[in-house]
């Protein structure tokens, strides 16, 4: 008898032992991309109030580091790339268990783009994405649900909830940031750092009255009840981009859709202060930093105003916002540092965080005529002093524009960049 | 459901649990319960043909016992054979029918200028192994080698048992009908055992026989553009591959049936080591080339009628064994193909012995004994590659290539990583094979491996398990990067 405790004893130890080899294993195997992206929400030890959920309209043009910057929020952005409406309602469920918010605002964009899962059109494209967003939450009942409904007889649906069979042969790949991650410091958001899109920035003067009878929109509802149900106040929204006349129309329909159905929606689509010359990302549709900065004051105002969210800045136990936060501006300084392009550094120095002192050659033709140029020097507004001057030099070579990026708290120099116009326009010296 | 699925690693826990706390007197039940739901994940109507199977050939055993024990005398009583020939007929009518019926449609169609309609049936998985077994069994009641078997359940799971339903081995009833009327108690060691040998055939599967297929199968679908010893590498690796898928099913299959208490027979005893074609077939695939020498070969006369009849018989079983394999012209080929090997290996057989003598080489010498073991490889994987191809027609340029290859540059300027498996994963694969080479070298001087490690102190057995655990969950090819790689023989 002490023989066969002995031995059943010396299993369950060898189980054990096996499980945790394998779950060691599997989270170095594993990708690090939602890791990167929500460690910060997992890690959190303070109240989220607000959560932003939708597609990349979101995680790119919601800025929840500026909106504590500025309004003093707490937020995270849930947002992701092509990430659905059904994918919203199940991933809210969970990740309301870690962060209960006051206010979820979710991005409606792709109502008719985008369909789950369903008999065999899924897009292998998006496998990746949809792991960034799963990957983080633990296997549960809900989980499992969401595998079944929105991966419905996708082959490799399992994976979510064992992410191991989709990573263990990424032994591989393993590179540094596998063992010492990186975690990101724009609380689940990215901003794109690139400016110039040639697509007109669209006011509708009409629109057609779209029906939303589409898959995507059939959980509109269900993610209002779940808010409803656990005291959560839910807010749609259509986001700033440029985008399809099919969406322009979904943007305005919603309108009336939602008030029939007594949900708040802010049809954001169109916004005064958003200017397609300086605001929108070169090759995309999506809102820049210097867009979703407009954006983020936006929302603040909104949510500070209409939802009472309130001011946590001097709070006791919020330092680690201020914290994440410095460390947040380290981020911005080195984007700035790192971008070869005029146009781009003055798009990411237009922030309350940042002056610009910025020096051109008074014979150079491309910073008094370049469309772009002027226009982001003129969004800076108070915060760029222009000064022309005669044989301007930079590190003792001439160049014809030079920008000085300063800490508009310290007065430090952040970044310094000379520029050469040729004939292909101007070259970072 | 596959033995490398998620569903099998749910379901034979499960089953295995709930096994060992049933009492002994219904265990068996519960097993031909879970038998049949294995198999019917699959296709729940190929539960009735597997019914059809076992009631036929119960009843035919049942009336041929009655027949037996009324016989009276030593004269044969000719109703045995005319129900045994029944039993035979309506069994394997089955396995004729939805294996090889298209195959003579076609044949009619292409040589007899028929225009017949393809029936386009789809081959039950297992059928060849379930109905060889069934027909054993009637064999072995009609001779008397064994009593038929009065419950129709256990009868029933004894055809059905799941670890060997659908790629064998293909067991005979006098020792499976005997286990499942045997008591199993629950035995940690037993237990120990059978996970350790389903390790070892998940490392054949998935380290070995899935990585090398991701090669051949990018190889041998374009070999137009992976040519030359492109297929030559793929060629040899293919010989590793049905090895390790089969031979890897097998341990896993005999792993399973241990944890429950059931001893299988081995199928495979390291084949690749044999010094002859004669000794691979005594080593490859045991338990269906013991069913042709016993039901087919022996009766046949063997080599008991003069040369010439043991050669024809020796072209008859690999003519039907290629057909049990499937019901192409590639498998036939391949079957007679080895066939031959074995009458010229005969023929040749005083020859070769004289000019060993002559040159003073001895028989047992190492160097001897790795050439012919290489020369034997040699033969068989040539003929494998009549089992690879899709058709037949196939084989004329494949061979071609293979004999005119001149692009060894692809080992030196990096191009054989770029068909399918990239130089990580080959590495991966050679260290794999080198492992499966020092284990069955160990396996054939006599040495079970398990019963070493089993001997070793506790820490440095778990260490084993655990780095073979580790191994297979690292580098074993599953998952939906890859697709669930089905067994090789379940198309048989």
């Amino acid at each position: 008898m002490k023989n066969r405790i002995k031995r059943g004893a010396g299993c369950v130890c060898f189980l054990g032992l096996t499980t945790l080899m394998l779950y060691g294993t599997s989270k170095l195997l594993e990708s690090k991309k939602a890791v990167v992206k929500y460690h910060e929400f997992y890690d959190c030890d303070t109240d989220i109030d607000v959560i932003f959920m939708g597609t990349s309209h979101m995680y790119n043009s919601l800025l929840p580091q500026e909106l504590w910057d500025e309004y003093g929020i707490t937020s995270y952005n849930w947002g992701y790339s092509n990430c659905t409406l059904p994918e919203d309602y199940y991933i809210l469920q969970d990740i309301v268990k870690e962060h209960k918010p006051k206010v979820v605002v979710v991005d409606i964009f792709g109502l008719f783009e985008y369909e789950k899962y369903v008999n065999g059109k899924y897009r292998d494209d998006r496998i990746e994405q949809q792991h960034v967003q799963f990957d983080m939450i633990p296997p549960s009942l809900n989980k499992y649900r969401a595998m079944n409904d929105v991966f419905g007889p996708y082959e490799g649906k399992w994976d979510f909830m064992f992410d191991f069979l989709m990573y263990h042969n990424r032994w591989e790949k393993l590179k540094e940031p596998d063992f010492e991650p990186e975690y990101s410091t724009e609380k689940g958001a990215e901003y794109l750092k690139g400016v110039g899109d040639d697509a007109e920035y669209y006011r509708a003067q009409e629109f057609e009255q779209l029906e939303f009878n589409t898959v995507c929109a059939g959980y509109i509802q269900p993610i209002a009840d779940f808010c409803s149900e656990n005291d959560i106040e839910l807010l749609y929204v259509f986001n700033p981009c440029l985008t399809n006349v099919e969406n322009i129309n979904a943007a305005y329909s919603l309108d009336s859709y939602m008030e029939e159905k007594g949900i708040a929606y802010y049809n954001a689509l169109y916004l005064e202060e958003i200017s397609s010359v300086t605001d929108f990302c070169s090759d995309s549709d999506h809102l820049n930093y210097s867009g979703a900065v407009k954006y983020t004051r936006r929302m603040g105002d909104v949510l500070k105003e209409q939802y009472g969210i309130e001011d946590h800045r001097g709070e006791e136990g919020y330092a680690s916002w201020d914290e994440s936060y410095a460390r947040y501006l380290e981020y911005k300084i080195q984007n700035i540092q790192e971008t070869e392009n005029v146009h781009d550094v003055l798009m990411l120095s237009a922030d309350d965080d940042f002056k610009v002192n910025l020096q051109f050659d008074p014979s150079c033709s491309f910073a008094l005529e370049d469309t772009r140029f002027v226009a982001l020097v003129q969004n800076l507004g108070s915060s760029i002093e222009v000064i022309p001057v005669n044989d301007l030099k930079y590190e003792e070579n001439s160049c014809q524009i030079l920008i000085t990026v300063m800490n508009s708290e310290t007065g430090e120099i952040v970044a310094q960049q000379g520029y050469a116009v040729g004939d292909d326009g101007p070259a970072r010296l | 459901m596959i033995f490398n699925s998620l569903q099998f690693f749910a379901f034979f826990p499960a089953v295995t649990v709930i096994y060992y706390i049933l009492p002994q007197k219904v265990r068996y039940l519960w097993l031909l319960a879970a038998s049949y739901f294995f198999y019917m994940q699959w296709d729940a109507s190929y539960a009735l043909i597997l019914l059809f199977s076992t009631l036929v050939t119960y009843i035919g055993a049942i009336v041929i016992q009655k027949l037996r024990d009324r016989q009276t005398g030593d004269k044969p009583d000719i109703r045995i054979k005319l129900c045994l020939a029944a039993g035979i007929i309506l069994n394997l009518g089955i396995l004729a029918y939805f294996k090889y019926a298209d195959f003579v449609i076609d044949n009619l169609n292409t040589f007899a200028s028929c225009e017949m309609k393809r029936l386009d049936l789809i081959l039950p998985v297992g059928i060849s192994f379930f109905i060889f077994q069934t027909t054993g069994y009637l064999i072995d009641v009609s001779r008397g080698d064994m009593k038929a078997e009065k419950n129709p359940l256990k009868y029933a799971l004894f055809v059905s048992f799941f670890p060997q339903l659908v790629a064998g081995p293909i067991e005979r009833s006098k020792k499976l009908l005997a286990q499942i009327n045997e008591k199993h108690v629950f035995s940690l060691d037993q237990t120990r055992e059978g996970l350790v040998l389903m390790l070892w055939g998940y490392f054949l599967k998935l380290c070995i026989a899935d990585r090398a297929a991701l090669f051949i199968n990018t190889v041998y679908g374009d070999y137009e553009t992976y040519s030359g010893w492109y297929l030559i590498v793929a060629s040899v690796l293919f010989a590793f591959q049905i090895y390790c898928d089969f031979a890897g099913y097998s341990i896993i299959a005999m792993g399973a049936a241990k944890v429950l208490g059931f001893s299988l027979m081995e199928n495979f005893d390291a084949p690749y080591t044999s010094a002859s074609v004669a000794e691979f077939w005594r080593r490859w695939h045991i338990s269906l080339f013991s069913w042709f020498k016993d039901y087919l070969y022996i009766p046949l006369g063997g080599n008991k009628r003069g040369t010439f009849r043991k050669y024809l018989n020796i072209l008859i079983v690999f003519f039907c064994s290629g057909l049990w394999h499937g019901s192409q012209w590639t498998f036939v080929i391949w079957g007679l193909l080895n066939g031959f090997y074995q009458i010229v290996g005969e023929l040749t057989s005083p020859f070769r012995k004289m000019v060993s003598d002559k040159l003073g080489i001895r028989e047992d010498s190492i160097g001897n004994r790795c050439f012919k073991a290489v020369i034997t490889f040699i033969l068989v994987d040539i003929s494998w590659v009549f089992f690879r191809i899709d058709a037949l027609r196939s084989s004329v340029p494949v061979f071609s290539s293979m004999i005119h290859a001149k692009n060894f540059w692809i080992f030196t300027d990096g191009s054989i990583y770029e068909a399918g498996l990239n130089d990580k994963n080959f590495t991966v694969l050679i260290i794999c094979l080198i492992v499966l080479a020092v284990y069955d070298l160990i396996k054939r001087k006599g040495i079970v491996l398990r019963e070493v490690i089993f001997a070793q102190d506790l820490p440095i057995r778990w260490l084993i398990y655990l780095a073979l655990i580790l191994f297979i969950f690292v580098f074993g090819i599953y998952g939906s990067n890859f697709s669930e790689a089905g067994f090789i023989y379940f198309q048989f």
